[in-house]
């Protein structure tokens, strides 16, 4: 084995040592991320009916809405280390601030899927949900979306310096982008001058691509715009994140001294 | 303690003088108009422990801090074994036992032994077998299985501790690892440190106890204010800076004579009637009390200007 090659296989080994180590951690307290997949399900439950366009509006709209919901337990990630001292620990091991990013956003990436997958088969399952799509576009749908939610929650983890303001952003950030862009009321029901500031969020492209999918059985070809655009937004907000992220930065958890 | 530091030189260096495991220069750290550290060198060899000492707030943590590169100095240098202390650091030989206890609580000691070994770089079929002699040494058993966060404070400190001595590190800092620890759990520390050391490690330490360092220290640093007030082996500098006195309780009340010459003392008082006679010798306890107690209490930065550098 090469050089380079043996260094690419230890800098994973170290990213997959911390993949399961964040997996394990998840597990210690799944509550959480049960509500975060369960609440949404529910919520579709109660309100597909009322709907115009019933489940095939309220399924994606609510998968977008709880996926940015979801963005804190990115951040949540790093500054719990900072809170029990073990990120200053992580700095004096071999592996590298990019191969602890790397693995902690491994099993976060599978929570994200997971949350969009779950949704969107029990929309079909349970809420007699109409799917027209292909499944291979309705997976290159999915992860887009998650794509960018990752990057964001990367992004938002980077900037803020307490865990209260993770929480203010995530939240209320998570809401803003949410409801701009289209995910609790139809973009078309906006006074104009908000229609033409719906596509600065994520969550309008997130949403063209999986009810294009589900509604109207869009095809990969008219995925491409909308896939093309969540992938810069994702590209641009974690490249910010990596600029900005430090090892050395204090990040303040609840219980930090 | 010496020898055994000079045999451990003599066999890595196989003739030639080694360079020291551990070496700081002139190392200068400031937090805005404070100045933490004020030029502070020292070096530790192979086989040796050096002793960090100082009242709180008087730049131990930080020199560790400098010396793993959680901070970066803003002048001076530091070297590990003559080499520039991240290419150790990413070899995984060199191991740190913050001051603060650094586990995670949801998962076991054993979890955590495991994990931070992994990162090390031990592969899976010999990371039992290191495991295993920590576990022993420390008497960890029983502790295992346990969550971390459901252990006593003094618990949690041990298996803080073990995880740094788990890798078998060449390059060992522990930044008050007895803190809260019973007897014989820090007696099972300090004896599996000298076991780490006898194979040709280095370390710092950092206390508060003095005879803890006085016992286990080739070499001791002494801080006061971010400068270093004393530096050199422990049995150099109690003779030098360790007083010693003689006190006497005459009839008439109490003397504290200093020196230990005995004879001599007692000399002065052969006309009043003796009580008793108390000798006090040299020792790191008073070198220690000397050298800081004129010194206000040091003030401590707090943790949100200690940010920093870059990844």
């Amino acid at each position: 084995m090469s050089g380079g090659n043996r260094m690419l296989g230890r800098s994973t080994h170290r990213a997959l040592v911390v993949a399961v180590n964040e997996l394990r951690l998840l597990a210690v307290d799944p509550f959480p991320i049960i509500l975060l997949i369960a609440i949404p399900s529910l919520i579709a439950a109660f309100i597909s009916k009322g709907l115009v366009g019933g489940a095939a509006t309220a399924v994606p709209g609510l998968a977008a809405l709880f996926g940015f919901f979801g963005l804190s337990t990115i951040g949540f990630a790093f500054y719990r280390d900072h809170g029990w001292s073990t990120w200053s620990r992580l700095r004096t091991t071999p592996a590298s601030v990019p191969e602890v990013v790397l693995g902690k956003l491994i099993p976060l990436t599978g929570l994200f899927l997971a949350q969009q997958a779950v949704l969107l088969v029990f929309g079909v399952l349970v809420l007699d949900m109409p799917w027209r799509g292909s499944v291979g576009a309705g997976i290159v749908a999915i992860v887009c979306v998650v794509a960018v939610e990752v990057a964001i929650g990367l992004m938002f983890a980077a900037i803020c310096r307490t865990i209260n303001q993770l929480n203010a952003v995530c939240n209320l950030g998570g809401l803003l982008l949410a409801g701009l862009g289209g995910a609790l009321a139809p973009v078309s029901t906006f006074p104009a001058w908000v229609r033409h500031l719906a596509p600065v969020s994520p969550v309008y492209w997130g949403l063209r691509m999986l009810r294009g999918v589900i509604a109207d059985g869009n095809g990969l070809s008219q995925l491409a715009e909308p896939a093309a655009i969540l992938l810069a937004i994702a590209a641009v907000t974690g490249g910010l994140a990596i600029f900005r992220l430090r090892a050395g930065d204090v990040k303040e958890f609840y219980a930090s001294r | 303690m010496e020898s055994r530091a000079a045999e451990s030189r003599a066999a890595a260096g196989s003739g030639t003088e080694a360079p020291p495991a551990i070496k700081a220069v002139n190392l200068c750290k400031a937090y805005g108009k404070h100045v933490a550290l004020d030029s502070v060198s020292f070096e530790a060899y192979a086989g040796e422990i050096l002793g960090l000492l100082g009242r709180n707030g008087a730049g131990k943590t930080t020199t560790i801090s400098c010396l793993v590169g959680l901070l970066t100095a803003d002048s001076g240098q530091v070297e590990f074994f003559g080499e520039e202390p991240q290419a150790l650091v990413r070899q995984g030989s060199v191991s740190v036992a913050t001051q603060e206890i650094a586990l995670y609580p949801g998962l076991s000691v054993a979890r955590n032994l495991s994990f931070f070994a992994s990162l090390a770089g031990f592969p899976p079929r010999e990371l039992k077998s290191c495991l295993a002699d920590v576990v022993d040494a420390l008497a960890l058993s029983p502790l295992l299985h346990r969550p971390v966060g459901q252990l006593s404070v003094g618990q949690q400190r041990i298996a803080h501790v073990a995880c740094a001595l788990a890798i078998r590190p060449r390059i060992v800092i522990l930044d008050e690892p007895t803190s809260g620890l019973d007897v014989h759990t820090r007696k099972n520390l300090l004896d599996y440190l000298q076991v780490v050391i006898s194979r040709g490690s280095a370390a710092v330490l950092s206390s508060h106890y003095l005879q803890e360092v006085e016992d286990t220290c080739d070499r001791v640093v002494l801080l006061d204010h971010g400068k270093c007030v004393a530096y050199g082996s422990v049995a150099e500098l109690v003779v030098r800076f360790g007083g010693g006195h003689v006190e006497i309780v005459t009839t008439t009340g109490r003397t504290i004579e200093p020196g230990t010459n005995v004879p001599m003392i007692l000399d002065k008082y052969r006309d009043t009637d003796i009580v008793s006679v108390r000798v006090m010798p040299p020792s790191l306890n008073a070198l220690f009390t000397s050298l800081t107690a004129s010194s206000e209490p040091q003030e401590q930065m707090p943790q949100e200007q200690r940010s920093e550098e870059p990844a």
